[in-house]
């Protein structure tokens, strides 16, 4: 922390100069000390012990004043235990050989004096870590060291039992010197102590404390060595004991005055700093103006607020930040607060760069330890929120319009609580009732569902369960069925598992599709009609043909009347096959030209087991009136090679083949390895009737080539473009 | 070997004087040539012919399929199915009133022929 606080207190000039003045200072008071003492040692002892007697009434009034501004109690118990030290060290310094103070007393009461301070001493430091993080229980503490102290000097003065210390013209006695030992060994247990809390200390006094501890060690060994309480250990020891209460100085009246900071306002600088961490990093603008509207304090988001950056804006006002449409109806709330008390809550606009922001601002009355009336007030920026609230506000509004607007029926509903939450215009519409008569009411006493509890969608409306595409009955007010189809989605509305549905009515898209079912079915029926009248018109062709054969003698006019009979069968062939057909468009090619063929076999050939026919047509795919006419081809090519070219003797074969390419281009091959065709006859300028119904049928109804090969036989090749191409002709 | 007796049904005139023609061809007797349903079942009666070429399409209500029906179950005579339909549901129909041949229009003499020989060693 090393920010300035705004309390203006700053933690002071470094230590680390204090030894280079104090060292000098040290060295010229010792020496004057000991110029005193080779003068007169009982006027050293009286000034080294009132010295340490007036540091130890110091540290007590130190710690006693400053005992409200702490939770440890380390200090004060120290300085409450040094009280009764100086006690005991002023009737040491009072009863020393040559004081005069207790005339019948030698050298032997101020040493027992003397050891009494310090068993005290070691024992404070002792005890003293145990208040580093408790409060001192002062009157406990009192009375512990007010019994002590009487206990020790009764035994002195009193009962005498106490032991010799200190024997003239002998020295100390072993009494004297093993408690000397045993202070120092309580006292070194007391820095072990010390070091290992040091870190409960401000920085630098767990030093010197266990250095004035160390000193005092160090004295009290030196004092165990003389036999004259005037001689030189004594000196030494005293010396020794100077130099230790003065670390004791340093640590507690120096620290206490020149570092309260790190000492006695330790805590109460922890405690601010954490309330201006916190007051720094909350999102909430803070401030507080005194009674004429000057911000006495304001923390970072309030500078960012008044885009201060991070200055508080002390002793300005609202008017010098903001202008007067916003500082002034501030300045009149600040006014209203303090003379009337209370606290007053507004929503302003506040400007911001170029726009401006929405806040909440919460003022209220506080008054100050002083009793002055002040405005205090935090603020919250709302202008996030406020967008979210009107992004989502329209939000909703988009919804609820396409929800009601939609042609298609749209519903929210609870399987939990058994109703629609919200049902759309086209649904109510569609179904002929009034929102009220649908929204809010129990699922089973609606009459949409048509056959009540047992309806499938009645079920589905009550699980909570997906469903995509599924067709249903809802029922009209007026009980007739309407057929929808519709899907439904899981969706949350608040805490609430809830179902949107969008369904289409599709029962007149149904009943059209009924009609144009029936309407083609219809057509079928009429379809099959104009066949079957097609075909028994031909078997009546047929017939006429038949009978008119059975009166003609004249061979020629008989083949003729047959070959008429045959071709009226190949037509009637073709709409038999396009009649058990799935597509009118297309038929089997291929079972067609074996069924005209083994009719042709029949007629022309009855028993000629010697003639092998082959069809291979099932690539071939043609549109009808190809086919048709394809047809009446085949049966003259097949009927002209089974006459002619396989007389009797004469076997072979008979090969239909083809394929339709991609482009739709067709080739039919009708090949046979017989007698072949005699070069003379030219299929264009035949007299055969047949042959010329061929040429005339391909290349100029059809639009295709014919090619005759007469090699091995005779082999007639036709090629067919696309039917589409074809008509473009 | 006595006459075999056929009769047949048919409305249309020339199909009928066709098939008569093509059958005493094959020496076989033509008992009479109906055109109804009823008509076709007095001549039955009347005729008890060894085998009935009748059309499925008749004049009147009752169709073919019908009279071959009680033809069988009344008298125990067979019948060979003559007609221009050729669709499922039409051979469907007539394979349910047990035929002893089915013949699609227009037939040949060979066709024929073969039908009525067959349904005669069956029958």
């Amino acid at each position: 922390m090393d920010r300035p606080g705004p309390n203006g207190i700053s933690p002071g000039p470094p230590l680390s100069t204090a030894p280079f003045l104090y060292l000098p200072l040290g060295l010229v008071v010792l020496a004057a000390l000991y110029v005193l003492s080779r003068y007169s040692f009982l006027l050293f002892h009286s000034l080294v012990e009132i010295f340490s007697i007036i540091i130890a009434c110091g540290i007590f009034m130190v710690a006693w004043n400053a005992r409200r501004f702490g939770e440890r109690g380390f200090f004060l118990f120290l300085g409450l235990a040094y009280l009764y030290v100086a006690g005991l060290d002023l009737l040491h310094a009072l009863a020393y050989k040559g004081m005069g103070v207790f005339p019948d007393q030698g050298s032997n009461l101020a040493t027992q004096l003397w050891l009494g301070a310090r068993y005290l001493e070691a024992l404070t430091f002792l005890a003293a870590p145990l208040f580093f993080t408790r409060r001192t229980p002062i009157p406990a503490v009192v009375t512990a060291y007010s019994l002590l102290c009487a206990a020790f000097l009764l035994s002195v003065f009193q009962w005498p039992v106490f032991p010799v210390c200190f024997v003239e013209g002998q020295g100390l006695t072993g009494f004297k010197v093993a408690s000397e030992y045993l202070i120092s060994g309580l006292l070194l247990v007391s820095t072990a102590l010390l070091i290992k809390r040091r870190k409960e200390l401000a920085q630098g006094v767990a030093r010197l404390l266990v250095w004035s501890i160390l000193l005092t060690i160090l004295s009290e060994m030196t004092l165990t060595l003389y036999t004259d309480v005037y001689g030189l250990a004594n000196l030494v020891g005293h010396y020794l004991k100077l130099a230790s209460y003065f670390l004791i100085y340093k640590a507690i009246i120096v620290f206490s005055l020149v570092k309260p900071y790190d000492l006695l306002f330790r805590d109460l600088k922890l405690s601010e700093s954490r309330f201006q961490i916190f007051m720094d990093h909350s999102p909430l603008a803070a401030f507080i103006k005194d009674s004429q509207g000057r911000y006495v304090y304001a923390n970072r988001r309030f500078c960012r607020m008044a885009g201060l950056d991070e200055s508080p804006p002390l002793e300005r006002t609202a008017a010098h930040i903001w202008p007067a449409e916003v500082s002034g109806p501030m300045v009149e709330d600040d006014a209203r607060i303090i003379s009337q008390g209370g606290s007053v809550g507004t929503l302003m606009e506040i400007p911001d760069g170029d726009g401006s922001r929405e806040w909440l601002i919460y003022k209220f009355l506080l008054t100050d330890p002083v009793g002055e009336r002040m405005v205090g007030g935090v603020a919250l920026d709302l202008t996030e929120r406020k967008r979210i609230e009107i992004a989502l506000r329209a939000s909703e509004e988009k919804f609820s319009k396409a929800f009601h607007a939609s042609p298609m029926w749209v519903t929210i509903s609870s399987p939990g609580r058994d109703r629609f939450l919200e049902v759309n215009d086209a649904f109510l519409r569609d179904l002929g009732y009034r929102r009220e008569e649908i929204v809010g009411r129990p699922f089973g006493e609606l009459a949409i569902w048509g056959r009540g509890e047992s309806s499938s969608e009645l079920a589905q409306f009550r699980t909570d369960l997906p469903v995509k595409e599924k067709e249903g009955f809802f029922f009209t007010r007026n009980g007739r069925p309407r057929q929808v189809l519709y899907s439904s989605e899981r969706i949350m509305v608040g805490q609430e598992k809830c179902l949107l549905t969008v369904g289409l009515d599709i029962t007149d898209r149904k009943q059209a599709e009924e009609q144009i079912r029936q309407a083609l079915q219809e057509k079928e029926v009429l379809l099959k009609e104009i066949h079957h009248r097609v075909k028994n018109n031909m078997q009546v062709v047929y017939s006429l043909l038949g009978l008119q054969a059975a009166r003609v003698q004249d061979r020629q006019v008989l083949a003729a009347l047959q070959e008429s009979q045959n071709r009226v069968r190949s037509m009637a062939l073709i709409h038999e096959s396009l009649y058990s057909s799935d597509s009118l468009a297309q038929f089997d090619f291929q079972a067609y030209v074996c069924r005209l063929a083994d009719s042709l076999f029949r007629v022309y050939a009855p028993a000629r087991k010697d003639i092998r026919f082959s069809v291979e047509l099932d690539q071939v795919r043609l549109g009808l009136d190809q086919a048709v006419s394809c047809g009446l081809v085949l049966n003259e090519l097949i009927s002209n090679a089974l006459k002619h070219a396989f007389p009797p003797g004469v076997g072979g074969e008979l090969k239909i083949s083809g394929a339709t390419l991609n482009g739709g281009m067709t080739t039919l091959t009708i090949k046979d390895n017989g007698l072949g065709m005699p070069p003379q006859i030219d299929p264009r300028s035949t007299s055969s009737f047949g042959l010329s119904i061929v040429s005339g049928i391909v290349e100029k109804q059809l639009g295709g080539r014919m090619a005759l090969s007469r090699d091995q036989g005779t082999e007639f090749t036709i090629t067919l473009d696309h039917p589409d191409r074809q008509k473009e002709r | 070997m006595p006459e075999i007796k056929i009769m047949i049904v048919e409305d249309e005139t020339l199909v009928a004087d066709h098939l008569r023609l093509l059958l005493e061809e094959f020496g076989y007797l033509v008992c009479g040539s109906e055109s109804s349903g009823p008509k076709a079942l007095d001549g039955i009666e009347a005729e008890r012919p060894h085998l009935v070429l009748m059309d499925i399409r008749l004049e009147g209500e009752m169709d073919g399929i019908e009279v071959a029906r009680r033809a069988w179950e009344e008298y125990g005579i067979p019948t060979v199915f003559l007609t221009a339909y050729s669709d499922h549901e039409t051979l469907d129909r007539a394979v349910m009133s047990n035929p002893f041949g089915y013949l699609v229009k227009p037939v040949t003499s060979e066709q024929l022929k073969a039908a009525v020989e067959v349904a005669l060693h069956r029958a």
